[in-house]
């Protein structure tokens, strides 16, 4: 507890007040702009953090990551085009609110929602770590080297259409991660007598390329840069949402941010599923289920406080096992690496100040984005209609800077643009997920390292994976996910996007009929 | 416009590519002459990842010539040419880097996507020049980055 103490103190100073509040409004805008997401800004502000102290450059991030779940329902308010997928959830009552006139009031409630769910899911985070925590210490090479495969399998299961397409690029990812130097005898693979290729590919540039690259290679493809010109809707000055609405909101955000942070604890449900099962469940207990669907304001608090709530919840595996439960999640493990963190279960003994920092930090992010963002609700209706002709550009720009200043060398660029290539194409043509890719980088040598000492442990006997209870709770686990779980899962998922699609298309014809000539 | 089957061609893709490592592992991954008694040495994790990689593939022509479970894609060549020429474009500007600087190289970027999109107007090369600057000064400046 001193510890923890010294940590909170240390971290108390303007430079981190300064940057959770960059972070926030980078948070914001990304998410508020369509086509942009709080991971992209994240990958693309990751490089900037290089210099940053570990504790500094991960409050900074989470910041982006906090607000971006909440960015992303200004523009389903506004402009009727969600910036995020969960956000879409918000559109359907959202938007109708926006259209009569009441803007101000939907993004407020939005607001008061997400900063709920974010605080709702960090007190169940902070107290589950040491639960899980105490779990993690039981932890063996063995152990490691089984839960790495369980994070790739469900990443793989849940990302893309095709299983084998995601697991395929899991263990191409696991190739990738054995490039430069072996740790452990010190020998060559696959370097081409390339003394760049040494040290093994950065991280960061892979991400870039994937992430960044792929996104805006897709934009001009579709010609999807053409945009810019949505009917905005005014924000009203006097539009003010009171103090008796939060209050009758309030139950709905309570059980949607717990509903959010059950959903988002489990690795690979998704935000869209928090947001519309928090949807659903406020829709079925309201004393006015009719009004959904027309502007209902728990029909915007409930799928953002859902979503939000996952914030939180995700970093529960993330921080605790070391599995990330989404492409976020994926940048996050990517962050703690870079900045001497190694993630897995170790994570919590070795650097257990950090950590306890970091989730009492999700507290003062959620105060600052309620601060911030009402006071730069005015200035939305600007941000949620930057075209995306001005940003790709000044986001390919970013990205150069970003990915040299990782080693100073033209290399890391190179391989950006290798993989922004590959990685589009792969999705293209074969409708390949690149998140397993990243992943499977991530947890290629952290697996490799402790499938050698697990092996050392038992002289060569393969047998030690299926004699360990842990090692099978894990084995069980991937099987049951893979068979069956997995189907659950994006039978949902899919049974959401339907219903969601529907009921959107449904409220923006309301709305054209609505809308005066 | 083409039409790919992506579970039949990501099979096909997916097995060329663990022949490819499979290939390349003898002549790229140096072994010592210990590491061939040892259980496991600095060939298995590439082998293993190959070796998966070529399963999967399997697994996928097998989805999709027996199972006859396919999704089929269209691809507009036309948009994909766009797509490849834009990146052609930002690949030669950062390929210049080099030799023109940073500054030089976001001006061809800035420049080439405004003139690939078609869009005209002081106002938005102004901004984005003036953007890239602070970038320029961010990096080097805040974060003692020195760009070249």
């Amino acid at each position: 507890m001193g510890d923890i103490l010294t940590g909170v103190i240390s971290a108390v100073s303007l430079e981190n007040f300064i940057l959770i509040n960059v972070g926030i409004l980078i948070g914001t805008i990304f998410g508020a702009i369509p086509g942009l997401n709080a991971n992209i800004a994240m990958v693309l502000f990751l490089p900037m953090t290089f210099n940053f102290k570990p504790l500094t450059a991960m409050i900074f991030l989470l910041g982006i990551y906090t607000a971006g779940k909440f960015g992303g329902s200004i523009s389903a308010i506004l402009i009727g085009t969600p910036g995020t997928n969960a956000a879409a959830v918000t559109l359907i009552d959202g938007y109708p609110l926006g259209q009569r006139g009441h803007a101000k009031k939907a993004i407020h409630m939005a607001l008061t929602a997400s900063c709920m769910g974010s605080i709702i899911s960090a007190s169940i985070l902070l107290a589950a770590t040491p639960l899980i925590g105490k779990v993690a210490l039981m932890f063996g090479p063995p152990e490691y080297f089984v839960l790495g495969i369980f994070g790739l399998t469900i990443i793989a299961a849940i990302a893309g259409d095709s299983i084998f397409a995601g697991i395929f690029m899991g263990a191409f990812g696991f190739f990738l991660s054995t490039i430069g130097l072996d740790k452990i005898t010190g020998e060559e693979r696959f370097v081409f007598d390339n003394v760049y290729l040494l040290s093994g590919l950065n991280l960061m540039a892979i991400m870039v390329g994937c992430y960044a690259m792929v996104s805006f290679l897709t934009k001009v493809s579709g010609r999807k840069y053409k945009t810019g010109n949505e009917d905005v809707v005014e924000i009203s000055k006097n539009d003010k949402l009171t103090l008796a609405e939060i209050r009758e909101n309030l139950g709905v955000m309570i059980k949607s941010s717990l509903i959010g942070t059950a959903i988002g604890a489990t690795p690979g449900a998704g935000a869209v599923i928090a947001a519309f099962l928090s949807y659903s469940e406020a829709k079925r207990t309201s004393k006015h289920p009719e009004e959904f669907g027309h502007g209902a304001l728990a029909g915007v608090a409930a799928p953002e406080a859902g979503n939000s709530s996952l914030t939180g919840s995700c970093l529960i595996p993330l921080l605790t096992l070391g599995i990330p439960g989404a492409a976020a999640g994926a940048t996050l493990i990517a962050a703690l690496q870079m900045h001497g963190l190694p993630p897995g279960p170790t994570l919590l003994k070795d650097h257990g100040v950090e950590i306890y920092v970091m989730i009492l930090a999700l507290f003062v992010i959620a105060v600052f984005m309620y601060i911030q963002c009402r006071l730069m609700t005015p200035l939305y209706s600007k941000i949620s209609v930057i075209p995306q002709y001005l940003l790709i550009p000044n986001l390919i720009v970013l990205c150069i800077a970003g990915v040299f200043s990782l080693s100073n060398s033209m290399v890391n660029l190179y391989v950006m643009l290798f993989f922004g290539i590959m990685g589009y194409l792969l999705r293209k043509f074969f409708n390949f997920p690149v998140v397993p890719m990243v992943l499977g980088f991530i947890l290629g040598p952290i697996s490799e390292n402790n499938l050698r000492r697990a092996l050392s442990m038992s002289r060569g006997n393969w047998s030690i994976f299926v004699t360990r209870p842990i090692c099978i709770f894990f084995i069980l686990l991937i099987i049951v996910f893979m068979f069956s779980f997995n189907k659950t899962m994006k039978r949902s998922s899919e049974k959401a996007d339907a219903e969601m699609n529907e009921q959107i298309q449904k409220t923006m014809q309301e709305a054209k009929r609505e809308r005066p000539e | 416009m083409l039409k790919v089957k992506t579970s039949l061609c990501g099979g096909i893709f997916a097995i060329i590519a663990a022949a490819v490592v499979f290939a390349l592992i003898p002549s790229q991954v140096h072994m010592t002459p210990k590491a061939y008694t040892q259980a496991i040495n600095q060939q298995t994790m590439p082998i293993l990842a190959a070796s998966l990689m070529a399963i999967m593939g399997v697994c996928m022509i097998v989805r999709s010539l027996v199972l006859k479970k396919e999704k089929v894609v269209t691809i507009i060549i036309r948009d994909e040419l766009h797509a490849l020429l834009f990146f052609a474009g930002i690949t030669a500007a950062i390929l210049l880097m080099p030799y023109i600087t940073y500054l030089g190289t976001a001006a061809l970027v800035i420049i080439f996507c405004f003139v690939f999109m078609k869009k005209k107007g002081f106002k938005i090369y102004a901004g984005s020049f003036l953007f890239a600057t602070l970038f320029y000064a961010a990096f080097k400046f805040l974060l003692g980055v020195p760009l070249p």
